[in-house]
């Protein structure tokens, strides 16, 4: 007997693949750009993505939002790759493009500001960087952030909190040889 | 870098003015804001996103309907089929390829038991001894004994007979024989002493009868074990082929021995409880506590000293092989161990206004996990470092969490603290641990049953799982 929040979440997730397409592409594909050493790579991956989501997609039954739904599907494929790589888990190389701030001075600080940045986050252990990426790059809440990972809101929320601490015990200088391990 | 004049800029200097005016980077605010600027730097595929919109549609007309209920299958056209002994063999090497690949597979990837869906059977108040249901042989009935009284519940939960003891008596720990044709138990007389018993079962005969089957059993049982006073029988376990039964006597001094019965004779395997059987019957995995220091993140709080290590034990040379940390093994037909993994877990009750945690509880917490040993119990090979009580099942696939809401502890706890004016983080240390009274496979191995104790309430549900294959982990 399918459950009433089930039922709720599938009439709240009507969407067509197109629309879930619109909605979802920016997100997934940032989240990979994010997290991989290689933007062809993580564009080969988001395509992957997409295509096991539209095979896949008659079988979602509304359990959990369309969000999580596609994120596990990302998340799963993008470890999957790693291990299949063989590769640490590491930061990405990616590019930064830093955004719109105005004045040149502000521009430069902010390039510098985000290499650190890149640099302390790096230093973070894999739980936490999986949460901050889910966060910033797949704009996932920590509910849903919780059904990617298989946690509860509370531990999502812990380790949030603990890498948000942990890089401004990184910025400020103060214990900042704690570097993150798994 | 200019100023307004036109004139070169000390930037050590600006950045310092800059940290200034925004007051550093330490606060929480300041560094969302960074992780938000951070998600700004990094740059979507415009091209891509077309590209694959373009990718997909196409894909659609194929046959992957976007949006449609189900997709359209592919069918090959009559133009490209081949002559009648064409499809055989390409069937044939399909399968000669799949089998080289799996072989290649099995030898340098690693299997994993995936959770998947998970469905809450029943629920119980606390008794004095564990849930530890048993099922038949088609995992359809469950029997199992709650204030000494036998209940037999199908698998939608519905309790469908009761068998009560005469008074003074308890029936205790059913375990079920794998080909259902018996059911061994432990029936605790007047005073407190305790036997096992065995009670044989027809060949065939309906679900809904078998109350009526126990009670007419129950009337002409075999005594097979007889405890001296003091003595107390739990963790019954019947070897796969059915001929020998393993079970733990709980002395009065507190320790614990495993016994195998089998043939009307008993011997014993040595220290531990909860022996569960390797599929071909050549080994046990038992379950061997000991005493230890408070160990961060494992043992931290006061209370907190007992903990369990799993062991192999041969059954016939009676050889031993450590395999870690962990209690409750339960060895499934498929070749899998299931077992409890506890740990100190963190709980946040309340947040402050910058989201960091408020009124915080430690507690040690179960999760049922599980690692492939593979069938052959004297197979498996010894991987455990001595002594530091890591091994084969350290880091094994995570199954379920025995994680629980917050109880009335808790709660009292934290409206005393607000009640008090109490704003600053606070840590509550539970000295019981959240976790699971049993964990075991069903007969086929296709779910797990966990009973999960959560205050005074323990939880029963079946977790459906499914083996995947892993390449280069373990």
């Amino acid at each position: 007997m399918p459950m009433p929040a089930a039922q709720q979440n599938k009439e709240q997730v009507q969407l067509t693949f197109e629309e879930l397409y619109d909605r979802h592409f920016d997100a997934v594909n940032r989240y990979l750009r994010y997290r991989m050493p290689d933007a062809w790579e993580a564009d080969d991956l988001t395509a992957a993505v997409f295509i096991k989501a539209m095979e896949n997609y008659h079988r979602f039954r509304g359990e959990a939002p369309v969000a999580v739904w596609l994120f596990r599907i990302c998340h799963n494929t993008y470890v999957d790759f790693m291990r299949s790589r063989r590769k640490v888990m590491d930061y990405s190389e990616a590019d930064m493009i830093p955004g719109k701030y105005g004045q040149p001075e502000d521009e430069y600080l902010h390039r510098e500001e985000l290499v650190q940045l890149k640099e302390y986050l790096a230093r973070l252990p894999l739980e936490q960087r999986d949460v901050l990426s889910l966060r910033y790059m797949g704009d996932l809440r920590f509910k849903q952030i919780a059904q990617v990972l298989g946690k509860t809101e509370a531990a999502v929320r812990m380790v949030h909190y603990r890498a948000l601490k942990m890089l401004r015990i990184f910025i400020t200088g103060d214990g900042g040889e704690n570097s993150g391990d798994r | 870098m200019t100023d307004n004049n036109d004139n070169v800029t000390d930037m050590d200097g600006w950045r310092q003015s800059k940290k200034e005016q925004s007051g550093g980077a330490s606060s929480l605010p300041e560094l969302l804001q960074h992780m938000r600027r951070v998600r700004d730097s990094v740059p979507v595929s415009n091209t891509l996103r077309e590209e694959l919109r373009r990718e997909l549609a196409r894909r659609r007309k194929m046959g992957g309907d976007i949006g449609a209920e189900a997709p359209v299958p592919f069918v090959l056209p009559k133009s490209r089929r081949g002559g009648r002994w064409l499809l055989p063999g390409v069937v044939g090497g399909v399968l000669i390829l799949l089998f080289i690949v799996g072989a290649i597979w099995n030898n340098t990837g690693s299997k994993v038991l995936e959770a998947g869906e998970s469905r809450f059977l029943s629920s119980f108040r606390a008794d004095a001894g564990p849930l530890v249901p048993a099922f038949n042989p088609g995992g359809t009935v469950a029997v199992l004994s709650r204030s000494g009284a036998l209940l037999l519940l199908d698998l939608t939960g519905g309790q469908f007979g009761l068998v009560n003891p005469p008074a003074g008596e308890q029936y205790l720990y059913p375990a079920w024989s794998p080909r259902g044709n018996k059911i061994a138990l432990v029936r605790q007389k007047p005073g407190g002493k305790q036997e096992i018993i065995q009670l044989k079962l027809p060949g065939e005969y309906a679900d809904r009868k078998l109350g009526e089957i126990l009670q007419s059993s129950l009337t002409r049982a075999e005594i097979i074990a007889n405890g001296k006073t003091g003595q107390v029988f739990n963790g019954l376990s019947w070897s796969p082929d059915g001929s020998a039964l393993a079970y733990t006597i709980n002395n009065q001094d507190g320790g614990n021995e495993i016994f195998v019965l089998e043939k009307g004779k008993e011997y014993s395997l040595g220290a531990g409880r909860h022996p569960a059987w390797s599929p071909d019957a050549a080994a046990l995995v038992v379950q061997r506590d000991y005493n230890t220091a408070p160990v961060k993140g494992t043992a931290a709080q006061p209370g907190y000293k007992t903990m369990s290590r799993l062991w192999l034990v041969d059954r016939k040379s009676g050889k031993e092989t450590l395999l870690g940390e962990g209690s409750l093994p339960s060895w499934g037909v498929n070749g899998y161990l299931a077992y409890v993994d506890l740990q100190l877990r963190e709980r946040v009750l309340s947040y402050l206004p910058d989201g960091s945690p408020q009124f915080t509880v430690q507690q040690l917490t179960g999760t049922a996990r599980t690692v492939y040993l593979g069938k052959k119990g004297s197979a498996v090979k010894s991987v455990a470092r001595s002594g530091d009580g890591e091994g084969l099942v350290k880091g094994g696939h995570l199954l379920a969490t025995a994680e629980s809401s917050p109880g009335v502890s808790e709660l009292e706890w934290m409206r005393r603290l607000e009640f008090n004016g109490v704003r600053e983080p606070r840590t509550l240390y539970l000295d019981h641990a959240s976790t699971f009274e049993h964990i075991g496979f069903g007969p086929d191995a296709k779910w797990v049953v966990t009973c999960r104790l959560d205050g005074d309430i323990v939880a029963m549900s079946q977790v459906f799982v499914d083996e995947r294959l892993v390449k280069g982990v373990n």
